[in-house]
């Protein structure tokens, strides 16, 4: 638990010299030296002080939430779905690929130090900070304390903050090089920094603020899992001029454990349906198999197959979330479930114009009824995701 | 203002205008035997006659230049890195626009040793790579800076492995005959274009009687963003546009592709020098300099590779304040003939936030380090022991003692809230001592051979607390040290000598080394409680003519052998601290390591000056290092996976040079050409492949042409003009953050009485 400390703008520019955590007095424990020595005070940028209160955090948390999204967690598994004929299968001999380095069902890293391995252990600890998919209300405190882990330097703020969507066209400029106003035009494209992470401060800022505590704690865990999503998808892409990020790739579906104890969204999704986490763990070989058989060592020369590899991954992907917000929308009219149903819903919605359109407007309608959650008939929900994304 | 102002009892001839800078650069003395007075080592008061002028150091026996006030008026350097970018064997590396950090001999920050009016800059948190601290030294301040190229550890102490340079302040202005109060009143405006900087001095000279005088000044500076010339991309590449794949990562440019997102900043300085000559030969000094520095980004990190455009790594506050006491005496007793006594104070502070605005996140960060020191260098008479061989000798002691104090938090704008990190960058508390006493012998046999032997011993020790919620160990460390070296100075005929140095230097590791957890250029980099000192030898041989009138040249060779070299070497995630998040999600981490065999830098300098009649002049110098050692990393398991053994040392300089053309008239107008270059550095470091700062593949060559002009009118006026990059060339420094200002003028206009 950290402490915090409030400040006035001025006073905190220099919370510099003598901060000393879990205390913040008024102080001036050194004077402009130059005063002191030989009077040139006159010379402004004398050090500034430090700040001059500190507060706690008030508010009353730590009861318990009405319900826990995640209490009766059962898998949901199709068991006519199989892989299509051009899919990678493990150690298959008659799926079409050649032999490669994932036919031992194995992951193996192109570096073993994967960065994006600590973005997921920050996941997994805001997700027991706030409580995700339980009935915990968290406490400013703890919002907090995951803000912290969310924005470490090069941690998850860091790529949220950077985050494209390799599933629409580029912008005519990097997302990271525009202003707020370029970003609005792009905002499909440029999901990180236009949705998810406006989205992100919004439920953080008002989570420390006391406000809806279990809203914005599912809020994170929506934008969080969307992120990740996203994530695992851009990096199979970007693997074909740098082979490192398949690593990054596999890390942010697994945490970088193996396929049965992966953290972050594989645990989500392993804990709905082994089959469709398997086919994800598939799709990742998949791509980790492309850039064995497509010269390992510099960029990809084979988009035919990479595209085979990036498909099989994104088809498992979106029916893991759709298998989310399925398992969500039932359990109905749970608060944490409405806000990851109406979160997650919105990122399947590419997908499902594509598939089935009317399908799509039904899923639309049914998530924007303008009596909100009460007014979801969660059959069509549950038919239509089923519709759109049955097998992964 | 007097008739006469010249030499005082016990002070210098040296004035806040010297009167060096009053006449045409005359024609250097002949001096093969330059006297030991007059030396940097220890004499206090340096003689300087008007009208001469030396690329010469005041070391005696030692490669190294000097850079005086009027060069520094003419070249209108921005700073006082940039003050040395003519210099052989200086090369200016760049991580901000108000940042520079010389490099010398292709060492830099902990390896080169800093000082002001011979007080160590240097402390305790000086890093493993380049630094912004002489940046804070305010040239205006300055009367020059002198470089002392390698190892220099026996007079110098710790950290002078691979060169030492000196600022030397101005002095008040002495006129003897005058009687009362004198006052000399100073201001002084400069623009500079590619930059959009303006910035002024105002500066007031006073003379209480002829033994006490008062320099005082106050200064501003205020810059913008900087204009390039344009983006810098890998070696080789053809299409080098702000958008191509090839350019280096930083900075960022505006639209137009040019201007430097990143750059500019605020100074503030101030100073007083109060001089009493109480009696003659002696002299005692009481003197302030401040330095204030508001707003300067990190160029690299504003923002850092990939990140928003708004995500900016800002230095707030970058101050340092530095005031001393000094005794100096060139008429004492045989057994201590020159003394020079200083006791200082120095506080160097840093106040940093990244700012990260899309998120509403403010990452800060608070360093102070607080700095005590003392120094004593005398130096006996020369004893005539025979009509053949003369004798004398240097001795001294030093001890500098520093405190720290380091904070670090995250601050949520949005929510106005402080969250305090455990610890700071460093550890709140930590301490640091280091001293040593040191002899140096200097004798003269037939007036054609000087032989120079010298040692010191000394010691240093860190303490620093744990902080066991980020798995920082205590550190409580001493380490003696032991420097030496030998010179031989053969004057082979009248003007032509022959030198050669052998010099044993060290550093112990400092509190950056042992407890420091930062985001550096290459990457994380963490802590080493274990590590030990560092040494360098250093052989060099060099050739000086001196031609009367006409030639002052120098040629160098050198060998530099670094011994348990402090170097970055990579780790992987599970080496990182605990509780350090930060260093497992970065893309690559380092940990400072003592290599276990030694490294080597060896290089060349050349350089010389000659002067043509009807005021012409021409100077050009040369430098080239080349630095390798063993690879850090251990060999791979797989002896069939690929691994070099020996590896480029980080961010060595390429090949690189100077080319000056001058004429001065007689009547106040100069007109001069500079031409800077440097070629292609390709040979990178492991940790110079990660390191944004460089481009993938290594640096490209530049040439860059200044051209200057200006009028001086005796001391009371002065116009400089300076057209910068004539030829609008996109170049960088390697290893620098920033692209040099493309075109562009710099106009300086100073008056006074």
């Amino acid at each position: 638990m950290q402490p915090r400390v409030k400040a006035a703008r001025s006073a905190r520019l220099a919370y510099a010299r003598s901060v000393r955590p879990y205390a913040a007095v008024t102080h001036a424990r050194m004077p402009c030296l130059a005063v002191a020595i030989l009077a040139l005070g006159m010379v402004a940028g004398c050090e500034s002080s430090g700040p001059e209160t500190t507060v706690g955090v008030g508010g009353a948390c730590g009861s318990v939430a009405a319900c826990a999204p995640d209490a009766d967690l059962t898998q949901t598994d199709n068991a006519s779905c199989q892989p299509l004929v051009d899919d990678y299968v493990p150690g298959s001999a008659t799926d079409g690929w050649d032999a490669c380095i994932s036919d031992d069902g194995l992951y193996h890293p192109f570096d073993p130090n994967i960065s994006s391995v600590a973005r997921v252990g920050a996941f997994e600890e805001i997700a027991t900070l706030l409580g995700f998919g339980q009935s915990k209300v968290p406490c400013p405190q703890d919002f907090l304390d995951a803000r912290v882990a969310y924005s470490t330097a090069e941690g998850v703020e860091s790529r949220v903050s950077r985050r494209e969507d390799e599933h629409y066209p580029a912008a005519p400029a990097a997302c990271n090089a525009m202003t707020p106003a370029e970003l609005a035009q792009y905002p499909e494209r440029c999901v990180g920094p236009a949705q998810i992470q406006p989205l992100l401060n919004e439920a953080f800022q008002q989570g420390i603020d006391g406000i809806d505590p279990v809203r914005n704690a599912a809020r994170i865990e929506a934008g969080l899992l969307w992120f990740f999503y996203l994530s695992s998808y851009k990096e199979a892409i970007t693997c074909t001029t740098t082979p490192a990020d398949c690593d990054s790739c596999y890390a942010y579906y697994t945490g970088g454990e193996p396929e049965t104890a992966g953290l972050g969204l594989s645990r989500y999704l392993r804990d709905r349906s082994a089959q469709a986490h398997g086919r994800v763990w598939d799709g990742i070989l998949a791509v980790r198999c492309w850039r064995d058989l497509d010269n390992p060592t510099g960029a990809a020369t084979n988009p035919a197959l990479r595209d085979l590899a990036t498909a099989q991954l994104d088809r498992a992907l979106l029916r893991g979330v759709a298998l989310i917000v399925r398992q969500r929308v039932q359990t109905l009219p749970c608060d944490q479930a409405w806000e990851t149903v109406q979160i997650l819903a919105k990122v399947l919605d590419r997908e499902a114009e594509a598939r089935d359109p009317t399908v799509a407007a039904v899923l639309r309608t049914e998530l924007a009824a303008p009596n909100g959650q009460a007014g979801v008939t969660v059959s069509a929900v549950v038919d239509a995701l089923d519709s759109l994304f049955p097998c992964p | 203002v007097p008739a006469r102002e010249t030499a005082a009892p016990g002070a210098a001839e040296t004035t806040s205008r010297p009167a060096t800078e009053q006449a045409p650069p005359a024609r250097p003395p002949k001096s093969p035997a330059r006297t030991r007075e007059a030396t940097l080592d220890e004499t206090p008061v340096e003689v300087e006659v008007a009208g001469r002028r030396t690329d010469r150091p005041s070391a005696a026996g030692r490669a190294g230049s000097k850079v005086e006030r009027r060069e520094i008026d003419e070249r209108l350097s921005r700073s006082a890195p940039d003050a040395l970018r003519y210099e052989p064997g200086v090369y200016v590396q760049q991580t901000g626009h108000g940042q520079g950090s010389p490099f010398v001999r292709g060492q830099t920050g902990q390896r080169v040793l800093l000082l002001f009016d011979g007080i160590r800059l240097n402390n305790s948190t000086y890093r493993q790579g380049p630094n912004q601290y002489f940046f804070t030294v305010d040239t205006h301040t300055l009367r020059s800076i002198e470089v002392t190229r390698g190892g220099a550890s026996t007079l110098y102490g710790a950290d002078a492995m691979a060169g030492v340079i000196d600022a030397r302040p101005l002095e008040p202005r002495l006129s003897l005959d005058a009687e009362g109060v004198v006052l000399h009143p100073r201001a002084a405006v400069e623009a500079s274009s590619a930059d959009e900087g303006i910035g002024y001095r105002t500066q007031l000279d006073l003379q209480l009687e002829p033994r006490l005088q008062l320099l005082g000044g106050i200064g501003g500076r205020k810059v913008a963003l900087l204009e390039s010339g344009g983006a810098v991309c890998s070696p080789g590449t053809e299409d080098c546009t702000p958008s191509s794949p090839e350019v280096a990562r930083v900075p960022r440019f505006e639209g137009d592709g040019r201007t430097e997102i990143g750059t500019g900043f605020r100074e503030l300085t101030a100073d007083g020098r109060l001089s009493y000559s109480f009696a003659p030969g002696q002299r005692l000094v009481a003197a302030t300099y401040l330095y204030r520095q508001f707003d300067a980004p990190r160029t690299d990190q504003c923002p850092p590779p990939f990140a928003s455009l708004r995500e900016c790594l800002v230095y707030d506050e970058q101050f340092r304040t530095l005031a001393y006491l000094g005794y100096t005496s060139l008429q004492g007793p045989r057994w201590a003939r020159s003394v020079q006594t200083t006791v200082s104070f120095q506080r160097q502070h840093e106040l940093r936030t990244r700012h990260r605005p899309q998120s509403f996140i403010d990452n800060g960060g608070s360093d102070q380090v607080t700095t005590v020191g003392t120094l004593a260098r005398l130096r006996t008479d020369t004893l005539e022991l025979s009509p053949w061989l003369g004798a004398s000798l240097g001795y001294g002691a030093d001890l500098y003692a520093d405190t720290l104090d380091s904070a670090a938090w995250t601050d949520f704008t949005d929510n106005d809230v402080l969250v305090p990190a455990t610890r700071g960058q460093y550890l709140d508390g930590s301490s640091y001592q280091q001293g040593g006493a040191y002899l140096d012998l200097e004798s003269r046999w037939f007036e054609r051979v000087a032989v120079r032997l010298g040692g010191r011993l000394g010691w240093a020790r860190a303490v620093a607390p744990e902080d066991p919620a980020s798995g920082t160990l205590a550190v409580d460390a001493a380490w003696p040290t032991v420097a030496a070296h030998a010179g031989l100075e053969v004057t082979i005929i009248p003007g032509l000598s022959l030198l050669g140095n052998v010099d044993r230097s060290f550093r112990a590791p400092n509190l950056d080394d042992l407890t420091s957890r930062q985001q550096a250029g290459p990457g994380f980099q963490v802590e080493n409680a274990a590590l030990g000192p560092e040494t360098s030898a250093t052989f060099e041989a060099g050739l000086r003519a001196d031609v009367e009138q006409v030639l002052e040249a120098d040629a160098w060779i050198y060998r530099s052998v670094l011994y348990d070299a402090i170097v970055r070497s990579v780790i992987g995630i599970g080496d990182c601290p605990p509780a350090t998040p930060s260093c497992a999600a970065s893309w690559s981490r380092y940990k400072l390591v003592n290599l276990g065999d030694a490294a080597t830098i060896d290089g060349f300098e050349l350089s010389a000056r000659g002067w043509l009649p009807l005021g012409f002049s021409l100077r050009a110098t040369l430098a080239y290092a080349y630095g390798e050692g063993p690879n850090p990393q251990a060999p791979p398991v797989d002896p069939a996976a690929p691994y070099e053994p020996t590896v480029p040392l980080s961010r060595i300089p390429p090949l690189n040079g100077t080319a000056e053309a001058r004429w001065d008239s007689t009547f106040g107008p100069y007109l001069g050409a500079g031409v800077r270059w440097a070629a292609t550095q390709s040979r990178l470091a492991i940790s110079d492949r990660s390191d944004a700062r460089i481009p993938l593949g290594g640096t490209p060559g530049f040439a860059v042409l200044d051209l200057r002009a200006g009028y001086r009118y005796q001391d009371n006026v002065l116009v400089s003009l300076l057209l910068e990059n004539v030829l609008d060339t996109a170049y960088r420094y390697h290893g620098s953050s920033i692209n040099g200002p493309g075109r562009g003028l710099i106009v300086h206009v100073e008056g006074g009485l």
